[in-house]
């Protein structure tokens, strides 16, 4: 039998295992699910100089999926190391789900075969759903919304396979080349990039990702959303615009459009967030824009530049998360307001924090800025052959990045520095070195990644993806890095010169009374300026009676039409009789005219 | 398994022989009618790929009355039994806990499985029209089992609305008898190939298509069904849900329209207006509803869209997907409504506000239900996502795009109700809900978990008879229809 077989059975069997063995043996429970991922990892490792015989036309293994699963993998991996000591309630049912998540994640990269790929695809909106239900019975809205976001884009996808088993008579990944000329193609093309966005992110489908955050624990939120379904997601968007369809100026176009729009609207979402979790879901929204708009530049340096991206947003969005679990763990809320000073008790999670943070705010050498480098790079590469838009994406993409790092200011400040808030624990330390382990795992790639840009991410995990590309390209970035240490000179040279010279600290004064608690700053409200700025006041406010959310629109479209049945719906026997006798009536009409 | 008549004798004298025999013995409705029915469901499963025509006292087939088994009457033989088996299962725990009278109950049961298997069997129109209302006559007593007024006002308006389409049906017939001095349908179908169209045909066939159209539970003919399911005992709505509505309605519509009649455009058409606007209504007012059974019963309408849908769009894959279908709403149907009978039978509530958290106190229902949402909602790889991606595509094949986005739309408002039942029931709580409502609450007694362990793993696995069960079990009737009247007159005259 072939060795895909058992890399997709071994996990789902082990998981279904995990979901049998009594919740008793936690420890026994975690080591089957370390070893299995531990097991898949190496593999991954392995087989990413020789990808495995994909067997019979069933599998594809090509680099894309190469870089997927290795991805897939190692996340697995370091988040069953994290919940070691961090989940300790319904241990069996959480590495079971994870397990089987990763299974049908392998399965969902490999097949090559589209319906099989679906089926895979189903498992993992039930794992999802499943997952967020660990959260207790708060979970079970957002985990409502999200198995109809996700599930029911699902559905659009077997849709679009409907479409393309029609028009081309395969299923077949490698053996479908489609060329966008009928709006059943176009159509198809839209279920797919349907299916992406609602998994990865990507608006108007993003909705359930803020939902869940602060309903779910924290684990699932950093192995699901912010980075395993991440790397679904744009997997697919990757495989519909590089392998299935052909390039399409107007829907490439679309999509740029909907990237820019994701990067820019969830980040002004993410300044105003008062909880640490859901302000870093809207980034995970925010940052799936970048490679959205990546991939649709249709350039190599771009979708490269998009891949890129999806791996370090991965990384860094992971450390995120798992700094803030930590936070959670050991201070007992994620609310901004209780936080501050924790940089004093949690170091080793500050700083990690602190890499992850700088990474993703695109600041050099950290990987965020290679990555987004090489986007910009890409947009203004199409810009040679198409219009002047370009230049809105990229002054948009930079917005969102500046804004990025606004808000991981705020967060930083609020939660690590500032004076110690009153609502906390007294005593609070680091988390079990597990916790910390694969934090600081993460915080380093997220360096490593940064320096040695050119040597280990691109040449060895995404050259092979675009080939024929010119990753020397990319190199050009001396002449950005010496501007930015340039700038950075320049800053603390400011600094210096217009540092006032002395300092006084006084005690505050309110009118002899002593200050009460809630006086302090806590950088909660740093941006609500913006929040009560003329244009973005009725933005924020749209979405916040959720009037900009697709799901409560449709929603309210739906019960609109359930109200409407249910006036004529009476349970009075006479009007059923009477609709019999009119259809009696029509169905003779049809039939005599006939 | 030639003599096809025991699949008729056996229920029908069991039935009756229920009320004698259990003045001596208490146990002997519970066992007989399980016995009684796991003996038709092997039975049926003997029938598989044994296409044949038994004769009553081996009368020629014009003159006497014919049971024929073909591919389509042996599939829906086996699903009607195995619903049935369940059911009775089921229902040994379940009756004795909220009804009293069980003899009379498995009495009832046995003559609606005889109705049943006489009108999937029967080639003699007079004769379907008495079995017709065997089992109707019997599911009206069901439905209003309980006696409550809400049980009785749902049985009458059950009565009044089906006893409306049987005189349809009644007046058809006589009508067609008239002008044709035949009962025997083989011999209706090949006078009418020779005869012209005329407006006594036209008349009995809109009476016969708005008849069976009530049976089943097409928009606008959908009435009855909300009320009829709510009421009935758990086990009574899947058989109801399961078996009743396919047997007497979409069954014998789509016998009379493909094998006897014959498909033509304009019936197609109406049939998928029809079928999309039943899923769609039905998926609509289920969104709006709180009482899990009235839920369901709903999405009872909503499912039977997608297979005259299916059935409307007419080409082999279609039938394939809309029998498939068949197939597959009469396993995860009748499983959630026995997962709502036990959620009932642990709790005393159907309401879904006054539910909650019951997903640890009740492991076999919780996830039996759970898989039946999935396969229900089309979510992959649970079975009902292989009959809805055959209609999918066929849709598209059929140059009918809109109807297919129209049945995945469908599909996701399918799936939104259902999560909405996982969120109040097993997952989260609901608005009224009160510990003390699950404090004693535990898993339901072994039989009724074994109904809803084997329905589950049907759901789970059911694709895979699309790999293998191509030419067994859905080709001959995929076949069976997709002949037209040809064959069907070739099978039964023999000529």
């Amino acid at each position: 039998m072939n060795i895909i077989y058992y890399l997709i059975g071994l996990p789902i069997a082990a998981g279904l295992a995990c979901l049998i063995i009594p919740e008793r043996a936690r420890v026994l429970i975690w080591g089957i699910a370390f070893d299995v991922c531990f097991i898949l990892f190496s593999a991954f490792l392995f087989f990413f100089s020789r990808p495995p015989d994909p067997a019979n036309g069933m599998f594809v293994w090509d680099a894309l999926a190469n870089l997927t699963l290795l991805g897939a993998g190692f996340f697995s991996l370091i988040v069953c190391v994290y919940s070691y000591k961090m989940i300790v309630e319904s241990a069996g049912r959480y590495y079971g789900y994870l397990l089987i998540t990763l299974g049908a994640t392998i399965g969902a990269v490999a097949s090559n075969n589209l319906i099989l790929m679906s089926v895979f695809w189903g498992i993992l909106a039930i794992t999802l759903y499943l997952m967020i239900n660990l959260g207790g019975s708060d979970a079970a809205y957002p985990a409502k919304k999200t198995f109809i976001m996700v599930g029911g884009s699902d559905s659009f996808l077997i849709l679009g396979i409907a479409i393309i088993w029609v028009l081309t008579g395969s299923l077949n990944i490698t053996e479908i080349r489609i060329q966008i000329d009928s709006w059943l193609a176009a159509s198809a093309f839209l279920c797919f990039v349907c299916a992406s966005f609602a998994k990865a992110g990507g608006m108007p489908l993003h909705t359930w990702i803020p939902e869940i955050s602060e309903k779910a624990p924290v684990s699932v939120m950093a192995c699901l959303p912010a980075s395993l379904d991440k790397l679904l997601g744009i997997y697919l968007l990757a495989r519909v615009c590089l392998n299935l369809f052909s390039y399409h100026e107007s829907l490439w176009f679309l999509l740029r459009l909907l990237g820019s729009i994701t990067i820019v609207a969830a980040v002004f979402l993410a300044l105003i967030q008062h909880n640490m979790k859901k302000l870093l879901a809207y980034h995970a929204v925010s940052q799936v824009g970048y490679m959205i708009v990546g991939i649709a530049s249709g350039t190599p340096v771009g979708i490269a530049g998009g891949l890129f991206h999806m791996l370090n947003h991965a990384i860094y969005k992971c450390c995120l998360f798992l700094g803030a679990g930590n936070v959670e763990k050991q201070a007992g809320s994620t609310e901004l307001d209780n936080l501050g000073g924790l940089g004093r008790v949690l170091p080793v999670t500050f700083t990690c924090f602190l890499f992850a943070s700088l990474a993703i705010s695109g600041i050099p050498p950290f990987n965020g800025f290679f990555s987004k480098w090489m986007i910009y790079q890409g947009l203004v590469e199409s810009g040679k052959s198409t219009d002047q838009s370009w230049i809105l994406w990229i002054v948009m993409a930079m917005v969102g990045s500046g804004l990025t790092l606004a808000s991981f200011m705020k967060i930083i400040h609020a939660t690590f520095l500032g004076h110690v808030s009153s609502n906390l624990k007294k005593r609070i330390f680091e988390p079990h070195w597990t916790a910390l382990f694969s934090v600081i795992v993460l915080a380093a790639l997220c360096l490593v990644f940064g320096i040695f840009y050119y040597r280990i991410p691109l040449k060895l995990m995404i050259a092979p993806i675009s080939q024929g590309i010119n990753i020397q390209n990319v190199s050009g970035m001396f002449l950005p890095l010496a501007f930015i240490v340039c700038g950075i000179i320049l800053g603390i040279i400011l600094y210096f010169v217009l540092k006032p010279r002395s300092i006084r600290i006084a005690p505050v004064f309110v009118g002899g009374e002593t200050p009460a608690e809630g006086m302090k700053v806590s950088g909660t409200d740093f941006y609500n300026p913006i929040r009560s700025a003329r244009f973005f006041k009725t933005m924020y406010r749209a979405s916040e009676n959720k009037s900009t959310d697709i799901y409560d629109v449709f929603k309210s479209i739906a019960s609109y039409f359930t109200e409407g049945l249910r006036v004529i719906h009476t349970g009075i026997l006479g009007t059923y009789l009477t609709w019999i006798l009119f259809g009696l009536m029509i169905f003779l009409y049809l039939f005599v005219k006939w | 398994m030639d003599n096809l008549s025991l699949f008729i004798s056996i229920p029908a004298a069991v039935a009756f022989f229920i009320p004698i025999a259990s003045h001596r013995f208490k146990w002997f409705p519970d066992v007989s009618a399980s016995v009684t029915t796991f003996i038709l469901l092997l039975l049926s499963l003997m029938t598989l790929n044994h296409e044949t025509v038994y004769r009553m006292g081996n009368w020629p087939a014009s003159y006497g009355i014919v049971f024929v088994l073909d591919g389509f009457s042996c599939m829906m033989l086996i699903i009607v039994n195995l619903i049935c088996f369940l059911a009775a299962l089921f229902s040994v725990d379940y009756i004795e806990k909220f009804y009293t009278s069980k003899l009379r109950y498995y009495s009832l049961l046995l003559l609606v499985v005889t109705g049943m298997n006489g009108t999937i069997l029967t080639g003699d129109i007079f004769n379907l029209f008495i079995f017709l209302e065997v089992a109707l006559i019997a599911s009206y007593t069901l439905v209003g089992f309980g006696c409550s007024s809400r049980n009785l006002e749902a049985s009458f308006k059950y009565l009044a609305i089906n006893l409306l389409a049987s005189y349809f049906i009644l007046l058809a017939i006589a009508l067609l008898y008239g002008k044709f001095a035949s009962l025997n349908m083989a011999v209706l179908s090949q006078l009418m190939k020779v005869n012209p169209v005329d407006n006594i045909m036209v008349f009995a066939f809109v009476l016969l298509f708005v008849g069976f159209g009530i049976k089943a539970a097409m928009v606008p003919f959908h009435g009855w069904v909300a009320d009829a399911y709510t009421s009935a005992p758990a086990p009574v709505s899947a058989i109801l849900a399961g078996g009743i509505i396919k047997a007497l309605g979409i069954y014998v519509l789509m016998r009379f329209v493909y094998n006897i009649f014959g498909m033509n455009y304009l019936i197609s058409t109406i049939f998928i207006y029809a079928g999309a606007m039943s899923i769609v209504v039905g998926v609509l007012m289920a969104l709006g509803q709180w009482n899990f059974k009235r839920l369901l019963a709903y999405h009872s309408i909503s499912q039977m869209g997608y297979i005259v849908l299916a059935f409307g769009i007419g080409t082999p894959l279609a039938i394939l997907g809309g029998i498939f279908h068949i197939l597959n709403h009469s396993l995860f149907k009748p499983l959630l409504f026995l997962n709502a009978g036990s959620v009932e039978y642990e709790t005393g509530k159907r309401n879904l506000n006054n539910m909650g958290s019951l997903s640890k106190k009740m492991p076999v229902t919780a996830v039996s239900s759970l898989i039946a949402s999935f396969s229900i909602s089309g979510i992959p790889p649970f079975s009902g996502f292989w009959s809805k991606f055959l209609i999918i595509v066929a849709a598209i094949q059929a140059d009918k795009p809109v109807f297919a986005l129209w049945a995945v739309i469908g599909s996701i408002l399918t799936l939104a109700s259902f999560s909405k039942i996982q969120r109040y029931v097993f997952f989260g709580k609901g608005k009224y809900f009160k510990d003390e409502v699950i404090s004693e609450v535990k898993e339901v007694p072994y039989l009724m978990r074994v109904s809803m362990i084997v329905l589950a793993i049907f759901c789970s696995f059911a694709g895979f008879l699309l790999l293998g069960g191509l030419n067994g079990i859905f080709g001959p009737a995929v076949n069976a229809l997709a002949g037209g009247t040809d064959l069907y007159i070739t099978r039964i005259l023999g000529r």
